[in-house]
Parts: C-alpha cells; sequence; structure tokens
C-alpha cells in the first residue's frame, strides 16, 4: 500500500488539535465526496484517484473515511465520506460525513447524487449548500435515469443551483472527467430552503450569535445554526469546544422553540425537500418508458414463489465457488501443498537448528506455534476462503440482491429481535465469524449489534469448521447433516427470541431502497475484495496469532491437560463421547475447526449419533479466541466474558439434549 | 383512511401525513428517502413486505411501517403522477 494512510477518526481529532485549524492558505487542497448511500460513490472516487487507497472504510461498516491523492490536480486529496441520506445526522455514518466537513477543511465537495431520484438528492444539496462550500453536484446513475425515461436539463438545473452539473456514468467513467474539472472551480450553491415563521426567525438569531462569537466557521454560521437547532450532534459538540460561554444561551433558545412546537429537524427536512422538490419540478422531464429488464428481474427475485429458487441457486452457486473451490481446492493446494510440503518443513528444521532455546522453537514452530498453527492457520486455511468467500459477497452486495434477501429474510429476523439486514453480517459469519462481527456495526442500534453478535458467537459456523462438518455429516448421509442444520436453527431462534425479549429496547423495522439488480463491474468488486482482505490480514491475523498464544502458554505452563482433565466427566458422560473429544472441545475454543477436526480424526472410534452430538456442541461452542476478542473490541471485556460464560455451558446442554433424544428415538 | 398497506398493486396513490404514532425517527427516515406528504407513490408489490416506487427507487417498507403510511382514497388514484 502507498503513503495515502486514512485516519481513523480520534486520530483526526489529534491532528485537529495539533493545528490543522490554521492550515495556511496554499496548502494542498482536499476535495470532500458527498452523497447518499449506493449512489455509488466509492466508484467515482476510484475514478477520481485510481490509486492504491487505504482500505479503513470497510464498506458501509465503519465510520473512516478514505482518502487517495487525486489523478486530476497535483497534491490535492480526495476524502470518500460515508453515505449520508440526510443532515442533521442521525446515523454513525452520517456523523462522519459530518464530521469531514468540520474538520477536514475542504476546498470544496462533490456531492454524489442518484440521478433517478432527483428530489431527493437535491434536498442533499441544499443541505450541503448551506455549509457554505463550493460544490459541484455529480448526478450519478445518468444510465439508468435514462432507461427510466427520467430526463434532466442539466443547464437548467445547473442555473437554478449556482454550480456546475454533471451526468456522470461512474461505472463507465463518463463525466468523470468534467466532474473533477467541476471540482477545481466549484462554486457556492446559490438555491437555499426557505424555512417557515418562527424557525426563520430563530435561524437567524443562532446566526447572529455564531457569528459575533466565531470569527471563522468550518461550516457557515448559518448553517451551522440550522444544523444546531436540529440538534446534530457533532455540530453539538463542535460548539461546546468553540464557544463554550455561548452555549447556554443558545440551548435555552432551542428549547423554547422546541417547547412551542416539537423537535426542529422535520420542519428543516421538510423545507428543504419541498425546495428540493420545487427545483427538481423545473428540471424534470420525464417520459413514461417500458418497465426495464432489471426492474422485472427484481420483481421476480421477490416473488412470492420464484424467489426460493433463485436463493436456492444462488446458494448453491456460492457454495461451488466458496465451499468447493476455495474451503476444497485452494486450501488443498495451500495448505496440505504450499505449507504442510514444503514451507513448514523447512521453517521448522531452520528455526529448531537456530534457535538459542528450545521453548522459542516451541513457540515458533511447536504444535501451538506462532508459525506453524497461527500464521499457517491464517493465510493457508482461512485466506483462501475468505478470498472466495468476499469475491462472491461482494458481486452479491453490488448484484443488489442482498438488499432483496433483506426483504426475504425480514420476517424471521423479526421473530429474534432483527430485522432483515441483519442478513449481511450473519451471512459473512458463514466466512467468518471474527470480520462479521466487526459488520455488525452496519445495524442501526446497539441493541440489534448486541443480539447479531451473540447470536454468531453462538451458532453460525464459520467457513473453516463448516468444511469439517459437511465432510464428517455429510459421509453418514443427508439426514444426519439436516438434523445437525435443525438443531443449530432450532437454537438460534429460541436463543434470538429470548435475547429480544430480554436485551431492553425497541426493534427498528426494515425500511430499505431496493437498488435495481445490476451486473456487478468486476473492477469494483475487486476493489472491495481487496480491500477487505487488506483489512482482514491487517486485523485478524493478529488476533490469530494471539490466540495462538495463549494457546501456547496454556500448553505450555500445564494448564490445557488440567482444563482437559476436568472437561473429560462432563464429555463422557452427559455427551456420551469418548475421552480423547474432551481435548478436541478444549482446541475448539482456540479453533473451531481444529475442535472439529479432532473429532474428524477420531472417525470410526464415533458412532453416527457420537458425531452429531460432537458436531452441534462444537459449533454452538465459542468461536475461536481471535473472535472472542474481536466481541471484547466492539462490545467491551465485560459482554465478551458474560458471551463466553452463556455460551459454553448452552452448547454443552444442547449437546446433551441431542444425545437424550437420540437415545430415546432408539438412534444411540 | 386508507393505508399504503392496503392498497392494491399496480395503484399511484398519493401520500398524506403518516399516522401520528408513528415514531419520529422514522418519520424522518421516510422522510429522508422522499416519502413525503403531497407525493405521489406506486405500490408494485405488497408481499413479502410492502415496495413502493417512489421517484423511480424502489422502497420496502416493513408491515409495522406501511399500517401507518397514509394515503389518498383511491379516487386520486386516477390522477397522473407529477413529474
Ligand atoms: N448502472 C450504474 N451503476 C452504477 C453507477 N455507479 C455505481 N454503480 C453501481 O452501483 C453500486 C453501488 O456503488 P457504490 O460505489 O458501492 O455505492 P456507494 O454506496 O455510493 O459507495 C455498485 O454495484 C456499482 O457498480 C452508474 O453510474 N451506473
Amino acid at each position: 500500500m502507498n503513503a495515502n494512510r486514512s485516519h481513523s477518526w480520534a486520530e483526526m481529532h489529534g491532528h485537529i488539535l495539533t493545528g490543522a485549524a490554521e492550515r495556511p492558505e496554499r496548502e494542498a487542497r482536499t476535495y470532500a465526496l458527498v452523497g447518499a448511500p449506493n449512489v455509488g460513490k466509492s466508484v467515482v472516487f476510484h475514478r477520481l484517484t485510481g490509486t492504491y487507497v487505504d482500505v479503513s472504510n470497510y464498506p458501509g461498516t465503519t465510520v473512516e473515511v478514505a482518502r487517495a491523492a487525486a489523478r486530476f490536480e497535483a497534491g490535492a486529496t480526495i476524502l470518500d465520506t460515508p453515505g449520508a441520506l440526510a443532515f442533521p445526522s442521525r446515523s454513525d455514518d452520517e456523523r462522519a460525513a459530518l464530521r469531514a466537513l468540520l474538520h477536514e477543511n475542504p476546498a470544496a465537495l462533490g456531492q454524489v447524487a442518484d440521478a433517478k431520484h432527483l428530489r431527493r438528492s437535491l434536498a442533499i444539496t441544499l443541505a450541503l449548500a448551506e455549509t457554505g462550500r463550493p460544490m459541484v453536484l455529480a448526478l450519478n446513475m445518468s444510465d439508468e435515469a435514462d432507461a427510466r425515461g427520467v430526463a434532466i436539463d442539466v443547464a437548467r438545473l445547473s442555473k437554478a443551483l449556482g454550480i456546475d452539473v454533471v451526468r456522470t456514468v461512474a461505472t463507465t467513467g463518463e463525466g468523470v472527467r468534467q466532474l473533477a474539472h467541476g471540482l477545481a472551480r466549484a462554486r457556492v450553491c446559490v438555491a437555499q430552503a426557505a424555512y417557515p415563521q418562527p424557525l426563520a426567525r430563530l435561524i437567524d438569531a443562532v446566526t447572529l450569535r455564531l457569528a459575533d462569537r466565531l470569527a471563522r466557521a468550518p461550516i457557515a454560521h448559518r448553517g451551522m445554526a440550522i444544523l444546531f437547532l436540529g440538534r446534530d450532534p457533532e455540530v453539538e459538540a463542535w460548539l461546546a469546544v468553540h464557544v463554550p460561554d455561548a452555549m447556554r444561551d443558545l440551548v435555552l433558545l432551542r428549547e423554547a422553540a422546541e417547547r412551542d412546537g416539537g423537535r426542529l429537524a422535520p420542519v428543516i427536512a421538510h423545507a428543504r425537500a419541498e425546495a428540493a422538490a420545487r427545483i427538481a419540478a423545473s428540471a424534470l422531464s420525464a417520459t413514461k418508458a417500458a418497465p426495464t429488464r432489471s426492474t422485472l428481474a427484481g420483481r421476480l427475485v421477490l416473488h412470492p414463489v420464484w424467489s426460493l429458487p433463485i436463493l436456492l441457486g444462488v446458494l448453491s452457486l456460492t457454495y461451488l465457488f466458496v465451499g468447493v473451490l476455495g474451503a476444497g481446492t485452494l486450501v488443498g493446494w495451500l495448505e496440505e501443498g504450499l505449507f504442510g510440503g514444503t514451507i513448514n518443513p523447512a521453517v521448522t528444521r531452520f528455526v529448531e537448528a537456530r534457535a538459542p532455546w528450545p521453548w522459542l522453537a516451541s513457540l515458533l514452530v511447536g504444535r501451538y506455534g506462532l508459525w506453524t498453527m497461527g500464521m499457517t492457520y491464517a493465510v493457508a486455511l482461512v485466506l483462501p476462503i475468505v478470498t472466495t468467500f468476499f469475491l462472491a459477497f461482494g458481486f452479491l452486495e453490488d448484484s443488489g440482491y442482498f438488499a432483496r434477501l433483506a426483504v426475504l429474510a425480514n420476517r424471521s429476523f423479526a421473530r429474534i429481535g432483527l430485522n432483515g439486514r441483519a442478513v449481511l453480517p450473519m451471512v459473512l459469519g458463514l466466512g467468518c465469524v471474527t470480520m462479521a462481527t466487526l459488520t455488525t456495526r452496519i445495524l442501526a442500534t446497539p441493541r440489534e449489534r448486541l443480539i447479531a453478535t451473540f447470536l454468531m458467537a453462538l451458532a453460525i459456523p464459520c467457513s473453516a469448521q463448516l468444511g469439517v462438518v459437511m465432510g464428517m455429516l455429510g459421509a453418514l448421509g443427508l439426514a444426519w447433516l439436516l438434523a445437525w442444520v435443525g438443531v443449530l436453527v432450532a437454537v438460534i431462534g429460541l436463543a434470538g427470541f429470548l435475547a429480544a425479549r430480554l436485551i431492553p429496547g425497541k426493534r427498528i423495522p426494515l425500511v430499505a431502497e431496493l437498488p435495481p439488480l445490476r451486473w456487478p463491474v468486476a473492477g469494483n468488486v475487486l476493489k472491495k475484495t481487496s480491500a477487505r482482505l487488506y483489512w482482514y490480514l491487517r486485523e485478524v491475523i493478529p488476533l490469530f496469532l494471539a490466540g495462538t498464544f495463549a494457546m501456547w502458554s496454556l500448553d505450555a505452563s500445564g494448564a490445557l491437560p488440567w482444563i482437559v482433565a476436568r472437561a473429560e466427566p462432563l464429555v463422557t458422560g452427559w455427551l456420551g463421547l469418548p475421552r480423547e473429544a474432551a481435548a478436541a472441545f478444549v482446541m475448539g475454543f482456540l479453533r473451531r475447526d481444529f475442535g472439529a477436526t479432532g473429532l474428524f480424526a477420531m472417525g470410526a472410534a464415533l458412532s453416527p449419533a457420537q458425531a452429531l452430538v460432537g458436531m452441534v456442541t462444537i459449533t454452538l461452542f465459542v468461536p475461536c479466541i481471535a473472535s472472542v476478542l474481536m466481541i471484547g473490541k466492539e462490545q467491551g471485556a465485560a459482554r465478551a466474558a458474560l458471551m463466553v460464560a452463556m455460551i459454553v455451558p448452552v452448547a454443552v446442554l444442547v449437546g446433551g439434549l441431542v444425545r437424550l433424544a437420540l437415545v430415546a428415538a432408539g438412534l444411540a | 383512511m386508507n393505508t399504503i398497506d392496503r392498497v392494491r398493486v399496480g395503484a399511484t396513490v398519493r401520500l398524506v401525513e403518516p399516522d401520528p404514532s408513528l415514531e419520529a425517527s422514522l418519520r424522518e427516515h421516510l422522510a429522508a428517502f422522499g416519502l413525503l406528504p403531497g407525493h405521489p407513490v406506486t405500490v408494485v408489490a405488497q408481499r413479502p413486505m410492502t415496495i413502493v416506487l417512489c421517484d423511480h427507487v424502489e422502497l420496502a417498507l416493513e408491515a409495522a411501517v406501511a399500517a401507518k403510511l397514509r394515503v389518498t382514497t383511491p379516487a386520486a388514484q386516477s390522477r397522473p403522477p407529477r413529474a
């Protein structure tokens, strides 16, 4: 990766405190791309930059911005802010976008908008206009607008707004050069929303007070006043730092207004929407167009009858790609061939010959060695699986299928306190639970994040483990495999049902945009995949190494055999498994598939019933150490510990119940 | 008053103020998507949930929300949607 580092917000704040506020005028310019989610902003960003980008904006999930050097202006930087549907900000993404406006001092804003939805796009334009920053409007997805008979008079719109308006098709690059050109000579938007009284007077009053106290502000005083009145948390925080003595007065003004007429944000949104609708109507001429093929296909995907075979088809293709090609062929080459056959023996010989102490050799290349276990696992086993998985995931995401899957899954997810959006992290969990835990950030509320994280930790098998389970139970017959699936679904259902009732808070209903079904652009899918893989290498591999180290310490200190001995009575008694299975369970804490592999290796020693009990228990058991560390990072150490404390007994309990059921049915 | 979850598929209706019991945050969310009083939308599906076409963008609305999104009565259905 090159030097275009993107910063976390914490870093960025540090940066500001060390004097970015007094940036010299001649410093290289920064252009910020802003816009609603799913308008093609990342594709535009890649077109404008084209170079490697730092990838900390795991798309749609983290609230960090990506930045890269502009292609069209030496020294200039482009920022890609998270998708924002409205200001004042409400979601984490919107807050992050606003933070960029407050703290990045952009020379100009490039609004990327969906040409199919001009009215909504212009409401955002009007909000951005109030920041007082020069800007350009890119009407992206113009190809799709054309296909739907939406004709926009660009010259007229440009005149009404007082800024350059550019038709773009990010995927083909059409209009991107004009957009770059427009950024360099951007102007301040002259169109304004007209606010009704008494709000308008209040805005003036707050504007005056701010102008008195602040010589210069990153957002024009009036814009700042409007965002403050709409209770934007970022602006509130900024003002508290920069005009602390005025805050009391300002808050009193706002509270008085809210007492009379309720929250002001809806009034602001309404005024902007009306102005936007008027401008849109003056620039739009819609003709009737036949429904596009993509529209029809999109409806087929949600059709009461056809949705199911389509879903099964998508799942089978994904399985062939990830399960057979990734987990089978590629892992075979890498793990057994390259690592098992060539690299690891050589590394082991090298280290054993040179390590001054035996413990060092065992730490690096022993049974729980950082290289022989940690790195080999991360690179030879998980990397090929997550690579194929992310390719498939990116393809489905860009195709618009996932948005529809959320609609299909919504009803089932409602029962477990979630909404259809949770289908994304859950599906990703089938690839890597550790990564999926991070992706729960796309969910709207902390409550949903907690429920989804817990359910994944409990009952979603990751790809590494799925392979082993399929191999073992599949060999016994489809019925055993389905029994395993059935138990997991029942556990998810029951645990989710309870979680939804016990965890305080309300479920958020699904309201989602369904983007047209599209044939994904290979370059975009590849870029996303490489961004995610880079993230995986950076974030997850250290966790695998930390987990391996913990395992090695347990082993070296003699704690591991002790734990295994303590677990034995439970394993042989309640679960009815052979003694050796105890070691597999403890191993399963480091790597779930390892535990499963441990049982797999016992092969013929297990009856089919024992295999089912073992696999159910191992699957429900805590995911790998890496995922526990990730849960700790996202949810806090206390919750991570609580989850482990709940999951282990549940896994053993359910495993034993399955055994009892099998005994009762005469199958064990 | 009719709500959008009860409009037949294919019909174009005009939104009015949503039911007062609809939470403020959801109301703002709908507004951000362009679902505002006075605006015409076309219902394209009612299963598995209500899907409407609003300015050439399809929006899926869960039943709990759709049942609170009020629309003008069918007489207005024949009115041509404005741009
Ligand atoms: N047809 C068409 N598709 C586009 C265009 N721009 C982006 N896309 C597609 O729209 C989807 C969303 O794009 P993305 O950049 O990830 O959206 P973001 O959320 O705004 O960053 C992807 O599948 C893109 O390939 C465009 O101008 N025309």
